[in-house]
């Protein structure tokens, strides 16, 4: 019997669904997130998720796709073991980009903190506006 | 704070130099160098002690840093160095920046030979 189509579907489903829900995780927990770095700007915010998320599809699907290559298997055995590695790959693959992302987001967030932070040191003097120094 | 000053003492090579770093650098808030000893720094700060002795920095709020701090916040209006800033400011590298500052600050009309720099010598300077 051949195992090659059965490897295909079974890959091309699970594939397909890792990045569908790692991908509904990555849009609903961004949001969060965006939403505070851009400051209540909620359009902006969905505009730079949506674009995240998307690229996040394209790659992953596009490298899950890529990566099975599947040669009809001789025993049933042989099948699976090939399906559990390809899946292996897909997930460990899955789970960098991930992680790569979250990086994308806490950037994203530093940088807009950073951009807002008071000086590091109090000033020694306050110089008020009649010219009278207050040491402090 | 919309805008910082940074007095800086002009007879000193290696405050010019630091000047024309800091001028190419990019900043989170518009920066203004002007040398200690000109009209605008004298009108607006001529009543602190440290002109032209210690680096001064300013804001348009009335808030002024002197010396080791003053250079902190020069560092922090910078894109680049503002996590810097925040770093030595912290307890652990505190001393150290504070120490390595005074230490440059006060030798600094010493550095000029090292500088390839043919603006004028100090000539007021007790150094």
């Amino acid at each position: 019997m051949e195992y090659g189509i059965v490897i295909y579907v079974i890959y091309a489903a699970v594939a397909i669904g890792m990045t569908a829900l790692l991908a509904r995780t990555l849009f609903k927990a961004g949001a969060v997130f965006l939403d505070d770095v851009f400051d209540g700007n909620h359009r902006l915010a969905e505009a730079v998720n949506r674009l995240l998320v998307v690229g996040f599809y394209m790659l992953n699907l596009g490298y899950g796709l890529f990566l099975l290559r599947a040669e009809p298997q001789e025993t049933a055995f042989d099948a699976v073991a090939y399906l559990v590695n390809r899946l292996a790959i897909l997930l460990v693959t899955l789970g960098v980009i991930h992680f790569i992302n979250v990086l994308v987001f806490w950037r994203i967030r530093h940088r807009a903190e950073m951009s807002a932070a008071p000086p590091p040191v109090a000033p020694q003097v306050i110089l008020k506006d009649d010219l009278s120094t207050d040491s402090v | 704070m919309t805008r910082l000053t940074i007095v800086y003492d002009e007879h000193c090579a290696v405050c010019r130099r630091a000047r024309d770093w800091l001028l190419t650098q990019p900043t989170y808030i518009p920066l203004e160098l002007i040398a200690a000893g000109s009209p605008a720094a004298v009108s607006r700060l001529g009543g602190l002690p440290w002109l032209g002795r210690e680096l001064i920095a300013t804001d348009d709020e009335g808030n002024i840093w002197v010396g080791p701090a003053a250079f902190l916040t020069a560092l922090w209006a910078t894109r680049r160095y503002r996590g810097w800033s925040y770093r030595m400011s912290g307890a652990r590298l505190a001393p150290l920046a504070e120490s390595f500052f005074k230490m440059v600050s006060a030798r600094r009309h010493r550095w000029a030979r090292f500088l390839d720099d043919d603006e004028e010598e100090c000539t007021w300077c007790q150094n």
